[in-house]
C-alpha cells in the first residue's frame, strides 16, 4: 500500500542529498574533532563548515551557534542556564512564556518555578496569536527571560516576535534598565518556513531549531545564543563547542544538518509557499464539495500571522481518535492534539488555550480536531483521497 | 476477505497470546490498548504506560498495528460511578463485572465495530460454542474456560448474547501452562510477565486508603451478634462478609478461634464478628438477586424454576442450587446444602454443567424466615 504522509510538522523525510553527505562523513571521516592530528581536524572542518551554513542562512554571528542532541536539549539549555545566571546576575526572577509552547519549552519552566521563579504565561486569542496586551501587563522590573515560539506546531500560527522585541526595548527605556530582558524563541517549526529575515535585527538574544522538521536526520540541533552573552554549558564535560555543549560531536548527525539547511538556500521559498497555499484551497474545496464540515482552529492563512502548511481542523462531526486508526488503516498518517505516555490522546494545551476546555463547544473542539501538515512533496491527489476517506467517517 | 478481529490487548500474556492464536487461524488482527484509568503516581509512574509498552513490543513481534485508545470518561461513568455508590451502601461490588458488561462489551466492543471489525477478542479464559436452541439459528452459548483454574466466566456473566455473538475467546481452549509455553515459543516479550492482580484503578495500592480518598469513612463499633463490645472498625465499606484478615482481634475470650465479619448495620453503624469459619449467620439457605441476565439458553427457554450449580464468588467450587425466577430480572435461590459468606454487591453466577447461564447480582440473604443483617 503506497502511504499517504500528512504529517510534515511532526517530522520530515530525509533528502537524498543530506543522507549521502552523511554517509560519506561516516564513511572518510570518522576522525573525533577534538583530536589534533590530520583526521580530526577534517571532522573538525565538517563541523565548522556545518555552523557556517547555518550561519550563513540565517545571517547570524557564526560564533553563536552550538550543535546538541536536538532542539529539546537546545531549549533546556537556552532556558535553564540563562533563568539561573540573570537570577544571580540581575537579580530578577520573573520569566515570560506562551501558554501554546512546545513540552520541551513548557517542562522547564515548570521546572524554573520549582526552582522558585515566578512565570508567567501569556494567553492567546483565537488565532493562536500571543496577546501583546497581555505582555505588556506581564512586564515588571524583575522580568529576566521571555520566550515565545515563532510558529506553532499545531496550528501554524505565527507570533508577532518582532513586535515583542519592541514591547521589551520599549519596557527597557522606560524603565531605564541597565540590562537588557533576554529573549528567546523556539524556531524549531519557523525555520526553512518563514524567510530568515523574520528572525534578524529583532533583538533576539537565541534561537533553537532542529533538523529533522527540515529535511535533515533525527537526533541533532542547535542553539544560538548571542556570542556576546556568557554561555554556561548544561551538559558538562569535555571542551567540545568551545566548552558550551560536552559530549563528542555528533558529526555525520551535524554535516546532515549543514547540508539540509544548504537544500533550504536553494529551495524556492515563494514557489513553496504558493504550492501550501493551493493545497489549503485544495483541501477547503474537497471539504465543501464532499459535505463535510470543518473549521480551520486559528485563523485564516495570510502572511506573518498564519502558516498555510499546517491545517488544524475541527470536524464536528468526526471523531479524532477514531478518524486517526481509520485512516492509518487506510494508509494516510496525520495527527491529533498530543498522546500521553501510554498512547492514547490527551486534549492539545493548545487548543485548550485558544478555545478554553470547560465550555461544551470547546470540549467537542478538542476531540474531533486533526492535524494535517503538508510538505513539498504534497499533492492534490492526496488531499483527495484524505477527503474521501474522511468523507466515510461523518457521522 | 479475511476476518478483521480487533483484539483488545492489556499488555498482559492472555492477549497477547489470544491475537498470536487469531494469527494462525488467518484473521485479519489489530491491536487495541484500553486506557481505562490514569493512574499515574506522585513520582509520576504509570502502569498503563508500561502495559502499553509491552503491547507495542508484542505487536511488533507479531507484526500487527495497535493502538491506544482512552476509555476513561466512559470508566469513570459507568464503572467507576457504580463502585463507588456500591461502597457507599456498604456493599462489596465487582468491578471487574461490570467493566466487562460496560467497557469491554459495550464502549470498546462499539468502537472496534466501527472500525469495521468482525469481531473484538480478549484474552478470557471462557469458551464459546454454536448450539441450536430448536431454532433454526445456531447461537453462541458460554462455556467455562478449559482450565478450571482460570476459568473467567463468573465475570462474564452479565454479556448478552448479542454481544458474545461478536466476541472471540482464543485462549478459553488452553489452560495457563499452555498460553505461557505458547507464549515462550513466538518469544513474546512479556511471556513471563507477573499477571495482574486487583483492580485495574487500584492496582498495587492500599485498597481501603484509596477508598478513604473517595469515601468518608465512618469507624463504628465492633460487636459480637449478643451485643458485645470486641473492639472499633473503621468503615462498614471497609469489609466484606466472610472476612477474617485485618480485624485488629484475636485473644478476645477463651475460644482460640478466629474471628470473621459476620454481618454489618448500617442503621447503627455496627460490625459484627464471630468466631469460627462455619459460624451460623455466615450460613444461609436462600438469596435474592436483581439484575438477573441469561445469556444462552434464553430466559424464554428456562423453566420459571429450576436446579443447577452456582457460584457466588470467583473461583469458589460450584455449590447445587435451585433458581426461582420472580420477574424481569428478580431471582431467588435457594440452597439445599446452604451457602457460606453470601455477599452483597457480588454476583451469583449461575452453571449447567460447562454452560454459564447467567448471573445476578446478590442483594440479600437468608436463613428460614430470618434476613440476614449483611449491609
Amino acid at each position: 500500500m503506497e502511504r499517504i504522509y500528512l504529517d510534515y510538522a511532526a517530522t520530515t523525510p530525509v533528502k537524498e542529498s543530506v543522507i549521502e553527505a552523511m554517509a560519506e562523513a561516516m564513511r572518510l571521516d570518522f576522525g573525533n574533532p577534538s583530536a589534533l592530528y590530520t583526521r580530526g581536524r577534517r571532522a573538525r572542518s565538517l563541523v565548522d563548515q556545518a555552523r557556517r551554513s547555518l550561519a550563513s542562512y540565517l545571517g547570524l554571528d557564526m560564533n553563536g551557534f552550538t550543535f546538541t542532541s536536538g532542539a529539546t536539549e537546545a531549549n533546556a539549555q537556552i532556558l535553564l542556564t540563562n533563568a539561573r545566571r540573570l537570577r544571580k546576575e540581575a537579580k530578577g526572577n520573573h520569566l515570560i512564556t506562551s501558554l501554546v509552547e512546545h513540552p520541551s519549552v513548557r517542562e522547564n519552566f515548570k521546572l524554573l518555578e520549582e526552582e522558585g521563579f515566578e512565570v508567567t504565561y501569556l494567553p492567546v486569542n483565537c488565532e493562536g496569536v500571543v496577546e501583546i496586551q497581555a505582555l505588556e501587563e506581564a512586564l515588571r522590573p524583575q522580568t529576566v527571560l521571555l520566550s515565545v515560539m515563532a510558529l506553532n506546531n499545531e496550528t501554524g500560527a505565527i507570533m508577532p516576535l518582532a513586535r515583542i522585541g519592541q514591547i521589551l526595548e520599549t519596557y527597557r527605556a522606560e524603565q531605564g534598565l541597565d540590562r537588557k530582558i533576554f529573549f528567546h524563541t523556539d524556531a524549531v517549526q519557523a525555520i526553512g518556513k518563514l524567510s530568515p529575515e523574520f528572525f534578524q535585527h529583532i533583538g533576539l538574544d537565541s534561537l533553537t531549531g532542529s533538523a529533522h522538521k527540515i529535511f535533515g536526520p533525527k537526533g541533532v540541533g542547535f542553539f544560538y545564543q548571542d556570542p556576546a552573552i556568557k554561555t554556561d554549558p548544561l551538559i558538562r564535560g569535555g571542551h567540545q563547542e568551545r566548552s558550551r555543549r560536552a559530549g563528542t560531536e555528533n558529526v555525520p548527525g551535524i554535516v546532515g544538518l549543514g547540508q539540509a539547511v544548504l537544500e533550504l538556500e536553494t529551495m524556492d521559498s515563494q514557489a513553496l509557499y504558493s504550492h501550501y497555499m493551493d493545497l489549503e484551497r485544495k483541501l477547503y474545496e474537497a471539504l465543501d464539495l464532499a459535505g463535510i464540515r470543518y473549521e480551520r482552529n486559528g485563523g485564516p492563512s495570510q502572511p506573518e500571522r498564519s502558516w498555510p502548511g499546517i491545517q488544524n481542523l475541527y470536524f464536528p462531526d468526526i471523531l479524532a481518535d477514531r478518524a486517526l486508526i481509520k485512516l492509518d488503516l487506510q494508509g494516510i498518517e496525520v495527527s491529533a492534539g498530543s498522546a500521553c505516555a501510554a498512547g492514547s490522546l490527551e486534549p492539545s494545551p493548545v487548543l485548550s488555550a485558544m478555545y478554553g476546555q470547560e465550555r461544551a463547544e470547546a470540549k467537542d473542539r478538542l476531540k474531533k480536531s486533526l492535524r494535517i501538515s503538508f510538505g513539498p512533496e504534497t499533492t492534490r491527489e492526496e488531499i483527495d483521497v484524505l477527503v474521501r476517506a474522511l468523507a466515510t467517517m461523518v457521522k | 476477505m479475511k476476518k478483521k478481529v480487533v483484539v483488545g490487548m492489556s499488555g498482559g500474556v492472555d492477549s497477547a497470546v489470544a491475537a498470536a492464536l487469531l494469527m494462525e487461524e488467518g484473521y485479519d488482527v489489530l491491536a487495541i490498548f484500553m486506557k481505562n484509568w490514569d493512574n499515574t503516581d506522585d513520582s509520576g509512574h504509570c502502569t498503563a504506560e508500561e502495559d502499553y509498552r509491552d503491547v507495542a513490543l508484542v505487536s511488533d513481534v507479531l507484526g500487527i498495528p495497535y493502538y491506544s485508545v482512552n476509555f476513561e470518561a466512559e470508566y469513570k461513568d459507568r464503572v467507576f460511578s457504580y463502585f463507588l455508590e456500591e461502597y457507599k451502601r456498604n456493599r462489596t461490588p465487582n468491578a471487574d463485572v461490570m467493566c466487562n458488561k460496560e467497557i469491554k462489551f459495550k464502549a470498546f466492543l462499539d468502537y472496534a465495530l466501527e472500525l469495521g471489525a468482525d469481531f473484538v477478542a480478549t484474552g478470557h479464559y471462557a469458551r464459546l460454542e454454536q448450539k441450536n436452541f430448536g431454532r433454526p439459528d445456531q447461537e453462541n452459548i458460554l462455556l467455562r474456560g478449559v482450565d478450571s483454574n482460570k476459568d473467567q466466566t463468573y465475570f462474564l456473566n452479565q454479556l448478552r448474547h448479542k454481544q458474545l455473538d461478536r466476541v472471540l475467546f482464543p485462549v478459553g481452549q488452553l489452560t495457563k501452562a499452555q498460553v505461557r509455553q505458547k507464549a515462550l515459543d513466538l518469544k513474546l516479550p512479556n511471556a513471563k510477565k507477573k499477571d495482574s492482580t486487583g483492580i485495574c484503578f487500584i492496582g498495587e495500592r492500599d485498597f481501603n486508603q484509596f477508598l478513604s480518598e473517595f469515601l468518608p469513612a465512618k469507624p463504628g463499633d465492633m460487636e459480637t451478634l449478643d451485643g458485645q463490645k470486641i473492639g472499633r472498625h473503621h468503615g462498614l465499606m471497609y469489609y466484606t462478609i466472610g472476612q477474617r484478615h485485618g480485624l485488629g482481634i484475636g485473644g478476645v475470650g477463651k475460644n482460640p478461634e478466629p474471628w470473621f465479619v459476620v454481618g454489618k448495620d448500617q442503621k447503627t453503624n455496627t460490625l459484627y464478628v464471630g468466631q469460627g469459619f462455619n459460624h451460623p449467620y455466615l450460613m444461609v439457605d436462600r438469596l435474592w438477586a436483581s439484575e438477573c441476565n441469561f445469556i444462552r439458553p434464553p430466559r424464554k427457554a428456562l423453566p420459571d424454576r429450576f436446579s443447577c450449580t452456582c457460584k457466588i464468588r470467583y473461583r469458589q467450587k460450584d455449590i447445587p442450587c435451585e433458581v426461582e425466577v420472580l420477574d424481569e430480572d428478580k431471582v431467588q435461590v435457594t440452597f439445599p446444602d446452604w451457602a457460606r459468606a453470601v455477599t452483597p454487591g457480588q454476583s451469583i453466577v449461575f452453571y449447567d454443567g460447562d454452560i454459564c447461564l447467567g448471573g445476578a447480582i446478590i442483594d440479600r440473604a437468608f436463613m428460614g424466615q430470618d434476613q440476614r443483617q449483611y449491609a
